[in-house]
């Protein structure tokens, strides 16, 4: 008799199991249904379109979104989200991105940290864009073999943007950094020691290496000390 | 005219300094380079005396306190020579003409008014040529006879056109110009 009960009690259970798993997969199927059509309504909206450029907060909010659900809103082509034009919106910042950083490398020996890099990007400009943004773009240009890299030092939250492919030693980028993070652009050899902890030779080495390429430039005045300009961090 | 706008690099100190590194020098000389073309076309200045500039705000920036010196001007110079866009005036190198515009490329638009114009193959008179010139460009009303006489010596040399003097002899000046043949082709 007990065997008979508990049987009937599986069966049931079994059977509620089924009913609420498919009542759940009802409510899951009708919330993308709606999503869906919430998104589809959204996206024929001009303004909608027009505010995710112009908001950065949304659009970051947006793209997240996208990733969660496994949709790449950058490489969008077709359907109904290829309305919002955040491709488009990409496509163009990249361009902007490359432009900037092939502008710039010359000047600035070609690492520029991300924040630098973005402040130019704004200057001027009504949509303002985030340092996100310009990663993301980095990423897809990466494709293009643009040579263009985000280096972080290890220990230093600052991003850098490479954008000319050539080995840079941590002590260069560590110095890049730290002196980012103190928003400090020029400084004598004595600066730069106490700033990062090194001790002379191991920062004039360093100095010197930078300058061959560029990263750093002499400015040299009858009775003062040299001072050494990171041009990243300049112009 | 509203005032010259300086470049970025003009008020960093390291740029007047003669950079170490060879690399690095030659690119800060071509900011100063394209600077100086720039400033002088919008100052309309023609030609420079190498002391006084390096007093003008170009190369003396009292903001930051930094003087270019005279050793890095003249490497300035130099580098516009190799381009055509400046020349000494002058033995001793203590003044200098700046060209906006190289006698060359003059010399590129002077070919294209006159094949615009049907003129090829023809001789042109001096005084038509240039009323030509001024009406079909207007920017040829900023080109000074000076430079007019270089950008035709230039044509002459490149075999586009042959200048015919007044008399005998070499032709040193627009004025000892007669008129010009340019050449087909």
């Amino acid at each position: 008799m007990r065997a008979v009960r508990l049987k009937r009690a599986r069966a049931n259970i079994k059977a509620k199991r089924e009913t609420s798993s498919r009542l759940e997969l009802e409510q899951m199927e009708l919330l993308c249904k709606n999503l869906k059509s919430a998104l589809e309504k959204h996206t024929r909206n001009p303004n909608v379109a027009k505010m995710i450029k112009k908001n950065p907060e949304l659009r970051s909010k947006f793209c997240s979104l996208c990733y969660a659900v496994g949709i790449d809103p950058v490489s969008l082509k077709s359907g109904y989200l290829k309305a919002l034009g955040l491709g488009d919106f990409y496509g163009f910042l990249s361009s902007r991105v490359a432009t900037m950083c092939a502008v710039t490398a010359e000047r600035t020996g070609g690492i520029i940290p991300l924040p630098v890099l973005v402040e130019k990007l704004n200057k001027g400009q009504s949509d303002i864009v985030t340092e996100e943004d310009v990663e993301r773009c980095i990423e897809k240009l990466k494709i293009f073999e643009s040579g263009l890299d985000i280096i972080t030092h290890p220990g230093s939250s600052v991003k850098l943007v490479q954008s000319i492919p050539r080995e840079i030693s941590g002590d260069h980028s560590l110095f890049i950094s730290q002196c980012e993070a103190k928003k400090i652009n020029h400084g004598t050899i004595e600066t730069f020691c106490s700033i990062l902890g090194w001790d002379k030779t191991r920062c004039e080495r360093v100095i010197n290496e930078m300058m061959q390429n560029g990263d750093l430039m002499l400015d040299s005045v009858p009775s003062h000390p040299d001072n050494y300009w990171i041009m990243a961090l300049s112009m | 005219m509203p005032d010259f706008q300086f470049p970025e690099f003009h008020g960093l100190p390291p740029f007047y300094t003669p950079q170490p590194v060879p690399k690095t020098r030659e690119q800060q000389i071509d900011l100063w380079s394209s600077l100086i073309i720039s400033y002088c076309h919008h100052e309309s200045i023609k030609i420079i005396d190498i002391i006084s500039f390096l007093d003008s705000p170009v190369c003396n920036n009292k903001t930051i306190e930094r003087k270019m010196p005279q050793s890095l001007l003249e490497k300035i110079i130099t580098n516009l020579k190799e381009d055509g866009h400046a020349e000494w005036a002058d033995e001793s190198h203590s003044r200098a003409y700046i060209f906006y515009k190289s006698p060359a490329e003059w010399g590129v638009q002077i070919m294209k008014i006159i094949d615009d114009q049907g003129l090829l193959g023809e001789v042109v008179p001096i005084r038509r040529l240039m009323k030509l010139l001024s009406e079909e460009n207007k920017e040829f009303e900023g080109c000074d006879e000076f430079i007019f006489f270089r950008s035709l010596k230039e044509l002459e040399k490149k075999d586009k056109c042959f200048i015919m003097g007044k008399s005998q002899g070499i032709v040193t000046s627009v004025d000892e110009i007669m008129g010009v043949k340019f050449k087909l082709g």
